[in-house]
């Protein structure tokens, strides 16, 4: 049975956002981040400065296509990275690598939700997230 | 700035007619915060929703990286 974890009470607000710590590998540099769970969301997202803080050089990352709504007018570059949530094993995530600023680290249905299965149960703010059965 | 004439007037009122200014008061409130949520301002989404070949390209990149 995968732990319930507690959804994220948002500073100054009445809002509750399901928020997921993980850790962020890219060549032995690893940073913990809470990426925000948005099963609307068709790719993950990563921000500029946690890809900066990672030491991924932008230059060298593929061009991808710029996700919609406001992403859309930011370069954006495809990135794998290691990433470890809880005490499952690592996976490998990919990630549309943006430079708009602000902008949170979604985990989205490419491929975080492939990857793990995720429960919402918002009415008792808790969810669930597990890695999926081989 | 309010009155003293109105304060006084509101102070003059039974406890029912006081619950009644209060619900006009907040009904109107609310109201005006519709309002402010205006059909010509943008606002931000960042959600992803509709990025099909993003989606396809991170897959692919994901393939590319197994079989590389």
């Amino acid at each position: 049975m995968a732990e319930l974890l507690p959804y994220t009470l948002i500073e100054g607000t009445n809002v509750l956002r399901p928020l997921l710590r993980l850790n962020l590998s890219y060549h032995g540099q690893t940073v913990e981040v809470s990426g925000l769970l948005d099963s609307g969301a068709d790719v993950n997202v990563l921000p500029y400065t946690v890809g900066a803080m990672l030491g991924i050089p932008w230059q060298t990352q593929p061009l991808v296509m710029s996700p919609s709504g406001n992403l859309s007018q930011y370069e954006t570059r495809g990135v794998a990275l290691n990433a470890i949530v809880g005490t499952h094993p690592s996976v490998r995530l990919g990630f549309a690598w943006t430079k708009a600023p602000n902008v949170p680290l979604i985990l989205g249905q490419e491929n975080f939700f492939a990857i793990f299965d995720v429960c919402f149960f918002r009415s008792r703010s808790t969810f669930q997230v597990q890695l999926k059965e081989e | 700035m309010v009155s003293e004439h109105l304060l006084a007037e509101l102070h003059k009122l039974n406890r029912s007619e006081k619950l009644h200014v209060v619900q006009v008061l907040v009904n109107e409130m609310a109201e005006e915060e519709d309002i402010l949520i205006s059909a010509e301002r943008q606002y931000e989404v960042w959600s992803p929703y509709d990025s099909p070949t993003t989606a396809q390209q991170l897959r692919d990149l994901l393939e590319q990286e197994k079989h590389g």
